[in-house]
C-alpha cells in the first residue's frame, strides 16, 4: 500500500467515525401556516403550469383566498374610518326607532303607510295651568305646538304626523335615552344637561312630543289629561 | 399582498391621525372671532317636509329651554334629486333668525316637478358667550308624481 492509498484509508476511517458519532435522525420541526401555504401555493402553480412555465409566476403570485378576504377587512376599515362612520346603538321604543350616538340621537316613527300626511284631530292639554302664560307657537295642518311658561317653568306640547317625524335630532348626550310608560304608553325620554326633560312618544296617527321644566310627577298628569277635543 | 397591505396600513393610520387632527381644527376654529364647537345642548332640531300634490310645506322647529342662547338661525333649502344626489332648487333658499331659546320657520314651494325632494335645515346657534353650534338635519325623502 503506497502512501496515498494510507492517507484515503485513514481519512475515510476518520469520516466514518465523524458520522457515527453524529444523531441521524431528523428533528421534530413544525413549519409555519405561512410557510406550509405558500409550500402549497407553489407545489400547485407548478403543476398547473407544467406544460406552459412561463405562466408560472403569475399563476404562483395570484392572491389567494385569504389574502383577499384580509384585503377586503383593511379596505372596508379604511373606507369606514375615511367617511367618518359613528357607532351607534338601536332602540325599539313604542313605534319609533332611536339611532343613539355618542352626542346626540336619531328618531323615526316606524308604521307610518297608513297614518294621516296631515293633522286631522286636535289634541290639547286639559290639566289646570292658571298662573301659566299660554303660547300657541304654531298651529297648522302639520304641526301643533303650544307652551305654557311662567318666570321659572316651562311646558311644552307639540304633535305632528307621524310620516313627518322623521330623523330627528334629539340631544340625548347628557342623559342617553330611557323608556318609561305613562299610562300604559311607551316613551323615550331624554334629559338635556341644563335640566329640560323631554318625552317622545306614538300616539296612533302623531307624535307627540312633550318637553317640561316641571317635577315629573305633575309632568305625568298634565299628559294624562292631554284629550282629543 | 405585502405591499398591498401596507399601502392600505397606510392609508389607514393616516386617516386616523386626520381625523384627530380635523377635531382639533374644528374646536379652535374661529370664525369672525366666535368658536366653533358642537351640538350645545338644544334639546330638539327636526326638519319636516309635507307634499301635497305638487306643493311642498317645508317646516323647521328648534327647541330647548336655554336662557344663554342669544339667537337661533334657521336657513332651510328644499332638495331634489338628481341620479342619486340631491342639489337646491331653485328659489327656495329661506333663512330666519329668531331671538329666543325655541323656533318654527315654515315655507312653501308649489309647481313642483315630479321626483323626490328633502328638506335641509341648517341650525346655527349662538350664545351670549360667544359659542356657536351648526348642526344640518334632513328631513324625510317625498316624491311628487
Amino acid at each position: 500500500m503506497n502512501a496515498n492509498s494510507l492517507f484515503y484509508e485513514l481519512l475515510e476511517e476518520q469520516v466514518k467515525k465523524l458520522d457515527d458519532s453524529i444523531d441521524q435522525s431528523i428533528p421534530f420541526h413544525k413549519f409555519s401556516l405561512s410557510y406550509r401555504l405558500k409550500k402549497r401555493a407553489l407545489l400547485k402553480a407548478y403543476l398547473k403550469t407544467l406544460n406552459n412555465s412561463d405562466n408560472f409566476d403569475r399563476s404562483y403570485r395570484k392572491l389567494r383566498f385569504y389574502q383577499r378576504i384580509r384585503i377586503a377587512l383593511l379596505a372596508a376599515i379604511t373606507a369606514l374610518l375615511l367617511t367618518g362612520a359613528s357607532i351607534y346603538v338601536t332602540y325599539l321604543i313604542g313605534g319609533m326607532k332611536a339611532k343613539m350616538y355618542s352626542d346626540h340621537s336619531d328618531v323615526f316613527s316606524l308604521d307610518d303607510e297608513n297614518a294621516p300626511e296631515f293633522i286631522e284631530d286636535n289634541y290639547r292639554i286639559t290639566y289646570n295651568l292658571e298662573g301659566y302664560e299660554h303660547i300657541i307657537v304654531d298651529n297648522d295642518e302639520i304641526l301643533y305646538w303650544e307652551m305654557y311658561e311662567n318666570e321659572t317653568d316651562r311646558i311644552s306640547f307639540s304633535f305632528s304626523p307621524k310620516s313627518l317625524y322623521k330623523n330627528a335630532r334629539l340631544n340625548t348626550e347628557f342623559s342617553g335615552i330611557e323608556k318609561i310608560t305613562i299610562n300604559g304608553t311607551e316613551m323615550l325620554y331624554f334629559e338635556t344637561e341644563n335640566g329640560y326633560q323631554c318625552l317622545v312618544w306614538d300616539h296612533g296617527d302623531y307624535i307627540f312630543e312633550f318637553e317640561f321644566t316641571v317635577p315629573f310627577q305633575m309632568a305625568e298628569k298634565i299628559i294624562e289629561s292631554i284629550q282629543k277635543e | 399582498m405585502k405591499k398591498i397591505s401596507a399601502v392600505l396600513a397606510a392609508i389607514l393610520i393616516y386617516s386616523s391621525a386626520f381625523a384627530i387632527d380635523t377635531a382639533a381644527y374644528t374646536t379652535e376654529e374661529n370664525i369672525n372671532g366666535v368658536i366653533v364647537v358642537d351640538d350645545i345642548n338644544s334639546a330638539s332640531k327636526i326638519s319636516r317636509l309635507s307634499i301635497s300634490g305638487k306643493k311642498a310645506t317645508c317646516k323647521s322647529t328648534y327647541s330647548d329651554r336655554n336662557s344663554n342662547i342669544s339667537y337661533v338661525k334657521i336657513e332651510q333649502t328644499l332638495e331634489k334629486s338628481t341620479f342619486g344626489l340631491f342639489f337646491g332648487v331653485s328659489g327656495t333658499n329661506w333663512s330666519k333668525t329668531v331671538y329666543s331659546d325655541y323656533a318654527v320657520y315654515t315655507n312653501s314651494k308649489a309647481n313642483l316637478e315630479c321626483g323626490t325632494y328633502r328638506l335641509k335645515t341648517v341650525f346655527t346657534v349662538k350664545t351670549k358667550d360667544g359659542k356657536t353650534e351648526t348642526i344640518t338635519v334632513y328631513s324625510d325623502e317625498k316624491t311628487v308624481k
